[in-house]
């Protein structure tokens, strides 16, 4: 429930103010892609935007206009925030580009481009960290007897900032890096506010997505039946799958492990490893659908990450454009892959703990970077000096240990506090022999099937859409009509809002 | 290899916009006339108000040409699979005494063997009177105390929080049920007389934890069909009458029923609201021995009696109580009001 001043929206949206882990509080009225809100919304841009398709300039200022309603739909005030971030990457785009030589940026460039991040950065550390230091990090400081007095405030999270603001960056640092030119202020808005991709990304690149909006209009055609299938996926995935667990067993044990056997305890996390799954790559499926139908191709975002067979061969698979991100704006200015080994194992190490530190604001986050950064370490390491460690056999262990490992981290990264990730630890190895009732065959069945469905043949969704395409107009919307019923049929009154909204 | 790019433009599966708009508004009216009934149904569990009578005019054509063609079947069929039910309004149990000061004859349901009436009308059953006041057995650990925590959101956090400190007891066996959205003005949302009808024939729970009202100050209607808005009388009048009947249901058998008031909000206004509602509670409790009113106001004010997110903690450190929407508790808060609630139990059921 969202009292007081929400009672406009319906009670069972409400839900969205306390369905949410962590440090990471979703907004109550954010038009979520699963509300008939967003359908009448994006039926009408749909048939906008194709309409108005031919007249270029005011296609894309109608995109703009369309993306900063959906993103004032949560918190008007909040669209001076994405378009102030607009205004000023934009100019410092456009300068930093006058600032490029044959031999890279001028001394002064390279100043200005850590100017240009610092403010980036610093406007979401505002929004998103100050909570966090002045709760926690004062608190150390203090330990070690200097007193910060700073005001307990509780600032609110913008939606989305976490992902305009690596756009932002990239932007800056492929200007700066010579590898795009600036944009104008139009096609910038467009890329940084496109609402596809606004509020949970996937985070595409200013050299896939540029291209795509200045190009003139070859052909009006649209590739419908991926763009739907994914749609439709993305929601099962998203109302059915995600809910159905987080409610069913993921919620409840980590609230009190204590009350929970081992046996629950342990299926607790495997619920939750595919809750988030379902749950985000269920929202960036819808994403990637949406932007298709408007005619704009999006990166893939995950690719059956459960299949991984190393935590290297994982983070290839899973939220796949924040991973390149990291690489290339993070991994590598550390000094990525050259030098010696263990200033490269440091690289990798202390990226995946800043990559964990923006997903949320809490020790736990970073824990779950930490874990993953020593993963990845241990396993160069290992892989260095065993040659053996290939065929099927190993590749088979070695999907075991990697699926445990992500599910262990998953403990922290869902956690509210250490105390009680090591609680749901303690209870899997220790209460054994206690009832669990929470344990069903068919809790059992979707994990192991959610699991199970990942080491589906590609092919047999491309021929599904291939099938599809070939089917008559009302076929097609007769199938869509059944798979919307069975999906609000399936899932629960009033969905949880999307675990990654505010990270 | 990407979600979209790899249908490569030579393998595309190309169509034009027209008919792919024609796919998408088919498929979505389809879906409408198919789902009309639910969609109907969603809208009148929102609150009364503009927004409601909006998506009710708009739902309602769609569920009469459902309903006409028999579109709705497929769906009706589902959930009846699905063994849910379309959560119909029905009646509070009759509580006579209710309304009137210092006399409470609780209407309280038939214990146990009697089966669960499901959507029941728990006003047609017969009632037995409870002690004057419950007698809370001593648990132990073979045989703990058996308790029921639920009530709408602002119980999530809290009952978490309860439910961890006590399993640290080791003799109470908590349950949580809270009902996110739901309260006592909108049976039609969720029915609680209903749901509290077949826990208390269930016999298991010997303590009921209840906290209501943070979603409570909307329109009510009343058995004739009025609808009262906040602040009027015949709401208040109303909202009384539930809360009495919750309390004489939920009454009876050596039960014991712990119900908890709102702490202080941010908007002053939504305050002096929840200030009300507790007013209700706690008088209605005075009235019935077997209910204890816990008063969580003063555990959430600052010195001078206002509203803050940040209050010193038993433990005397500052800590974050509330969530930014500045109504819900955040895990110290949760933890805080829990301790005051087993603080309550634990000398009632003398658990050391």
């Amino acid at each position: 429930m969202m009292p007081a001043e929400s009672f406009r929206q319906s009670p069972a949206s409400d839900e969205a103010a306390t369905m949410q882990d962590g440090a990471a509080h979703p907004p109550a009225d954010a038009m979520l892609f699963p509300t008939v809100d967003f359908a009448v919304f994006f039926v009408v841009v749909f048939a906008i935007a194709w309409l108005i398709r031919p007249w270029h300039f005011w296609w894309r200022v109608f995109l703009v206009a369309a993306s900063w309603f959906f993103y004032g739909f949560w918190e008007p005030k909040f669209v001076l925030l994405l378009i102030g971030s607009t205004a000023f990457n934009w100019a410092v785009g456009r300068d930093l580009a006058a600032m490029r030589t044959p031999e890279g940026l001028t001394r002064f460039g390279r100043w200005f481009l850590g100017f240009g991040i610092a403010a980036n950065l610093l406007t979401l550390g505002w929004f998103k960290y100050y909570g966090f230091f002045v709760e926690d990090v004062a608190g150390l400081i203090e330990r070690f007897g200097v007193d910060l007095p700073l005001p307990l405030l509780q600032v609110t999270l913008p939606v989305a900032i976490s992902f305009f603001t690596f756009h932002a960056i990239s932007y800056l640092v492929d200007i700066a890096r010579g590898d795009c030119e600036p944009l104008s202020p139009l096609d910038f808005a467009l890329y940084l506010s496109f609402f596809p991709h606004l509020v949970a990304g996937p985070i595409v690149r200013v050299t896939e997505f540029a291209p795509q909006i200045r190009a003139p209009l070859r052909e009006r055609v649209i590739d419908a039946a991926p763009a739907f299938t994914l749609i439709v996926a993305g929601l099962f995935k998203k109302v059915v799958i995600s809910t159905y667990l987080a409610g069913e067993i993921a919620d409840p044990v980590f609230a009190s492990p204590a009350s929970h056997s081992a046996l629950e305890n342990l299926f607790g996390v495997y619920a939750y490893a595919v809750q988030i799954f379902a749950d985000f790559s269920g929202y960036t499926d819808i994403a990637i659908g949406c932007a298709l139908l408007l005619g704009i191709q999006f990166p893939q975002n995950f690719d059956s990450p459960y299949r991984a067979w190393s935590l290297q061969d994982f983070w290839r698979r899973w939220h796949m454009t924040l991973s390149r991100w990291l690489r290339d704006y993070l991994y590598i200015p550390l000094g990525g892959n050259r030098g010696p080994k263990w200033f490269v194992y440091r690289n990798l190490f202390l990226t995946m703990l800043l990559g964990g530190l923006w997903h949320g604001a809490a020790w736990t986050f970073v824990a779950w970077g930490a874990i993953h950064g020593a993963g990845l370490v241990l396993e160069r390491e290992v892989r260095a000096r065993n040659r053996w460690l290939r065929g099927a056999a190993a590749k088979a262990v070695g999907w075991f240990v990697t699926f445990h490992l992500v599910c262990f981290a998953w403990i922290f990264f869902r956690a509210e506090t250490f105390g009680a990730a090591w609680e749901v630890i303690t209870r899997i190895a220790t209460a054994w022999g206690e009832p669990s009732p929470a344990v069903t065959p068919l809790l059992a069945a979707v994990i192991a099937g959610s699991i199970a469905a990942q080491f589906l043949p590609k092919d047999l969704f491309r021929r599904f859409e291939v099938a599809y395409s070939e089917l008559a107009p009302a076929a097609q919307a007769a199938m869509l009509a059944v798979a919307l019923v069975l999906i609000d049929a399936l899932g629960p009154e009033g969905v949880a809002p999307f675990i990654y909204f505010q990270f | 290899m990407s979600g979209a790019t790899r249908h490569s433009p030579r393998q595309r599966l190309g169509a034009r916009p027209r008919r792919v708009f024609g796919v998408m508004v088919g498929g979505l009216l389809l879906a409408v006339l198919l789902n009309a009934p639910a969609l109907e149904q969603g809208a009148e569990r929102m609150p009364y108000g503009r927004e409601r009578d909006f998506w009710l005019a708009v739902w309602k054509p769609f569920a009469a040409v459902s309903r006409a063609f028999f579109l709705d079947e497929p769906r009706n069929l589902l959930d009846r699979a699905l063994g849910r039910s379309d959560g119909d309004l029905f009646e509070l149990p009759a509580a006579p005494g209710g309304e009137e000061p210092g006399v409470a004859p609780p209407a309280t349901a038939t214990p146990a063997r009697t089966p669960a009436p499901g959507r029941g009308t728990p006003a047609a059953t017969p009632t037995p009177t409870p002690d004057p006041r419950p007698r809370l057995r001593t648990p132990t650990a073979a045989d703990p105390l058996r308790v029921w925590i639920g009530g709408d959101s602002m119980v999530k956090v809290l009952g978490e929080a309860f439910l961890r400190q006590a399993a640290e007891t080791g003799v109470i066996a908590a349950t949580h049920d809270p009902q996110l959205s739901s309260g006592l003005t909108r049976p039609d949302f969720f029915d609680w007389p209903g749901h509290f009808n077949q826990l208390v024939q269930s016999g298991r729970y010997e303590v009921f934890i209840v906290m209501f009202g943070a979603n409570d100050s909307q329109g009510i209607k009343t058995p004739d069909g009025k609808i009262f808005q906040p602040g009027e009388e015949g709401w208040t009048a109303e909202y009384r009458r539930r809360v009495a009947g919750v309390m004489d249901l939920l009454g009876g058998q050596d039960r014991l029923v712990l119900w908890v008031g709102q702490p202080i909000m941010r908007s002053s206004e939504f305050s002096e609201r929840m200030a009300a509602l507790n007013a209700i509670y706690r008088e209605e409790a005075a009235k019935r021995p077997w209910v204890q009113f816990i008063d969580l106001w003063p555990l959430f004010t600052t010195p001078s009696g206002g509203y803050d997110a940040y209050l010193a903690d038993d433990d005397g450190q500052v800590k974050e109580m509330r969530h930014p929407d500045g109504v819900h508790l955040v895990r110290a808060g949760g933890e805080r009001a829990a301790r005051a609630i087993l603080a309550v139990l634990k000398a009632e059921a003398k658990i050391p």
